[in-house]
């Protein structure tokens, strides 16, 4: 049953040369470093807000300000909110053509492959630089559908003012946990999203969010209502160049899924290692919908992020695709919660991760099952994978069972690769080296069969794998 | 007392109300009250066994589940204590019996089993009330195995409904050392048990298999930890239960691998039957890796008896009631079948049969 082996495996770290070219800082308008109310005036004069989000900024800020710092994840005693600028807004305004975005800019896109891939393989596509929205688009087809897909400024100062104000931040309320409430006060940038009821968006839509000012702070907020019966596949990236200041990220995404509605939402998120992430998600599912997570985890030096669904209608679902690679130097604190509010509901959560010189990685999840949800199952999967004694990978799941005609699971392992599975893929013919990258490609391999094959590439890129070592 | 006990080694969301017992855990700061003798039993001891005034020194390091200040607050107040130093391997069980009754409704019980070097010994402890009284009893077992000792405890706690009991559990275990433990919690109001073995010898192992049935509105919790120092440590923990009308139960269960335990292995499978609209489980299984070269698994299967199975049982010729009791003894019988005693397994196994008739409306229409 046991099957250790003395070779060590080894893994290259994530290969960042594209990500971390910086660019000249040259910001239009930014705000003093820390938090304060004149701070957060400023950036509702710059955003020009209207007076129901000039009050909803001031009171996340007393929220922020009454709400402790967490004392259960890893530590966040080095991230100090004097240093960090809230609002840095690029000197461009949002463009719909790519020419039209400045050189400097636009060369950092292109060499993230952005604008090739909205040419290759979707919908649409908003590209975040800093704080604001640099370039929104949406293909004609999918906009003749009648699908909504602008940057989060424009929906809240436009015709879509109501929806936004219906849903923004009701999801996660800013006294949801301290950094909800930062965000709440000082967030910019982001993508708003409507599908209509019964529209089948084909193709992606994807917005990418890249941070490029030393010690500044991400704040963007997605909200994306897919309405009855409706589909949509989201993509979302994100990098940044390293700095040795720190850079923060907490945004936040509401997804509302309708009555028999499917959403993907997809990440890759590529930090780089003096980025705090402490990002909240969270989906909000009806009757027979379906929220679908596929997430990748790689880069920052401190991650806290639990996408959450709450399954509200009878018959939804949810399921939850992860991986997260800790190199040196990272801590990342990831995994998934989900609710069943509702009869008859469904959840499937598959976890892996990956530890490699000195990287923490903690797979942290919630199933909750709430008394009137009967009928329901749940299913958690998680595996991680130690490729060092320098490293730590730790699992801390809770399972919250109110009913008593539920069938919940959980497994979870820990190891490193299985010596009787190297040997008996030599016995059918590969080498040894060819059977451990075989293995590790086959871990890493249940997300990226997810992803479309673009965003596999990618991935595969992230994670390169190098396999050595010789049985003996 | 006000310190927080059964603590989950790495805390997760506090709103989930399991980093630590609630506060109807809270131990009560009581006098010392004495405890009669005749409400304690201990079977005669066999020749290879002692009992000890105290309990050696070195083993002041080891700590319970529950934590260090229940620890040294059951030391401190023991008005029960019962120490064993295990000199070679006995084949008869030790047996020891501790009854609350109006005369004895506080039990402090401070217990130790010292086995030497390639010894070999079961102890069990049993403990029960009169039905009228409402007790608090404070256990606190040691175990010190040193190299190739193999030690047992079966430890029974038949509390009635009014009683609140709290048992912590600590072990250290050396080279080759070997402790087992069965548990099988069916009574109190509220109770709240810890083990932690600490694994530090080379190949030392530890086996916890607890059962449980919960009913009416009794609360447990558990904080069961197994800490791999050593290499090629070994782990594995059972908790098999039932929880009906409004009960409610946290289980804890972290294996935790530290830097060096090579070769280790840890394994933790929980199972637990949701009878009733109103009972609440929560299960929390760490798995905490600082080693690569481990292998730790846990599973959890929480919710109802498996239909397909029932319907196949009766297509046998069992009643659904049958094959309900029949699936439910499966899922206990590895830790009643590790009791010595038939007479007592055999009322255990018809007190489980008549609670899970009572709290079953399936098996109550059939």
């Amino acid at each position: 049953m046991r099957a250790f082996d003395e070779e060590k495996t080894r893994v290259d770290e994530v290969d960042r040369s594209i990500y971390d070219i910086r660019d000249e800082v040259h910001p239009s308008f930014e705000v003093q470093s820390g938090l304060t109310e004149s701070i957060v005036r400023k950036i509702s004069d710059e955003k020009h807000d209207p007076a129901w989000m000039r009050v909803f900024r001031m009171k996340s800020l007393q929220l922020y300000n009454s709400i402790p710092v967490p004392n259960w994840g890893p530590s966040l005693d080095d991230l100090h909110l004097e240093d960090i600028v809230t609002y840095v807004r690029p000197d461009t305004t949002m463009r719909g053509k790519w020419s039209e975005v400045p050189e400097d800019i636009k060369n950092t896109f292109e060499r993230l492959g952005i604008p090739e891939a909205e040419r290759k393989s979707l919908a649409g596509v908003g590209a975040q630089y800093d704080s604001e929205v640099v370039y929104h688009n949406i293909s004609a087809a999918a906009a003749a559908q009648g699908v909504i897909y602008t940057d989060m400024e424009s929906a809240l100062t436009g015709p879509y003012e109501d929806m936004v104000r219906k849903h923004f931040m009701k999801l996660v309320p800013p006294s949801d946990h301290k950094f909800a409430a930062l965000h709440g006060a000082v967030w910019s940038g982001g993508s708003f999203v409507y599908v209509p009821p019964g529209v089948s968006v084909e193709i992606p839509l994807q917005s990418y969010f890249r941070l490029n000012a030393p010690g500044a702070g991400q704040f963007e907020h997605t909200l994306i209502i897919v309405d009855k019966g409706a589909y949509l596949h989201f993509i979302e990236g994100c990098s940044a160049p390293k700095y040795s200041v720190n850079n923060l990220h907490a945004g936040c995404v509401e997804l509302y899924v309708g009555e028999n509605a499917r959403l993907r939402y997809s990440t890759i998120e590529n930090w780089s290692k003096n980025m705090y992430n402490l990002n909240t998600k969270r989906a909000r599912v009806e009757k027979g919908g379906t929220i679908e997570w596929v997430s990748g985890s790689f880069g920052s030096h401190i991650s806290y992020l639990y996408p959450m669904s709450i399954l509200k209608g009878e018959g939804s679902r949810m399921e939850f695709t992860g991986i997260t690679f800790a190199g040196g130097g990272q801590n990342l604190d990831t995994g998934a919660k989900v609710v069943h509010g509702a009869p008859n509901t469904t959840s499937h959560i598959s976890t892996k991760s990956i530890s490699r010189d000195g990287g923490v990685s903690t797979f942290r999840s919630l199933v909750k099952v709430a008394p009137e949800a009967s009928g329901s199952k749940s299913a958690v999967a998680c595996e991680s994978l130690m490729l060092d004694d320098r490293s730590r990978s730790d699992t801390i799941p809770v399972m919250d069972i109110q009913c008593d005609e539920a069938d919940v699971g959980h497994e979870a392992k820990i190891g490193r690769i299985s010596e009787q599975a190297v040997f008996y893929l030599m016995s059918r013919g590969l080498s040894e080296d060819d059977a451990r990258a075989f293995i590790v490609g086959g871990f890493a391999e249940p997300i990226a069969k997810e992803l479309p094959l673009e965003y596999a590439v990618e991935m595969n890129n992230l994670i390169h794998l190098e396999m050595k070592g010789s049985i003996g | 007392m006000t310190d927080r006990i059964n603590v989950l080694p790495v805390p997760t969301w506090n709103h989930l109300g399991v980093n630590w017992a609630g506060k109807e855990f809270s131990l009560v700061d009581t006098q010392k009250k004495e405890f009669p003798e005749e409400n304690l039993s201990l079977s005669p001891l066999p020749s290879g066994i002692e009992r000890m005034k105290n309990f050696p020194g070195e083993t002041v390091h080891i700590e319970s589940g529950i934590g260090k200040v229940y620890d040294n607050y059951v030391i401190q107040h023991a008005n029960v204590s019962c120490f064993l130093k295990v000199k070679e391997s006995v084949h008869q069980t030790v047996r020891m019996k501790v009854s609350v009754s109006s005369a004895s409704d506080t039990v402090i019980g401070s217990y130790g089993i010292y086995a030497e070097d390639g010894s070999r010994v079961t102890f069990m402890q049993e403990i029960a009330s009169d039905e009228q009284v409402s007790g608090s009893t404070a256990e606190l077992t040691r175990i010190y195995a040193k190299k190739g000792a193999r030690v047992k405890l079966i430890q029974i706690q038949n509390l009635n409904r009014t009683s609140r009991s709290w048992n912590g559990v600590a072990i250290y275990a050396e080279d080759g050392a070997r402790v087992e433990v069965v548990r099988a919690v069916l009574g109190g109001s509220c109770a709240a048990l810890g083990s932690r073995a600490s694994l530090d010898g080379k190949e030392s192992s530890y086996q916890l298999d607890t059962i449980y049935f919960g009913d009416q509105t009794q609360i447990f919790d558990f904080n069961d930890i197994a800490d791999h120092y050593g290499k090629s440590t070994r782990c594995d923990m059972y908790t098999a239960g039932v929880l009906a009308g409004k009960s409610s139960k946290v289980l804890r269960g972290t294996i935790d691998f530290k830097r060096g335990a090579v070769y280790a292995a840890g394994h933790e499978t929980e199972e637990v039957l949701m009878l009733g609209k109103s009972v609440r489980n929560r299960t929390v299984p760490l798995i905490l890796c600082g080693e690569e070269q481990v292998e730790g698994q846990h599973a959890a299967t929480i919710g109802r008896l498996d239909e397909t199975q029932i319907y196949y049982l009766c297509s046998r010729g069992l009643t659904p009631a049958e094959a309900r009791m029949l699936l439910v003894e499966g899922r206990f019988s590895p830790v009643l079948d590790q009791i010595p005693d038939e007479s007592l397994r055999e009322e255990l196994a018809l007190q489980i049969e008549r609670r899970l008739k009572e709290n079953d409306p399936k098996s109550n229409a059939s």
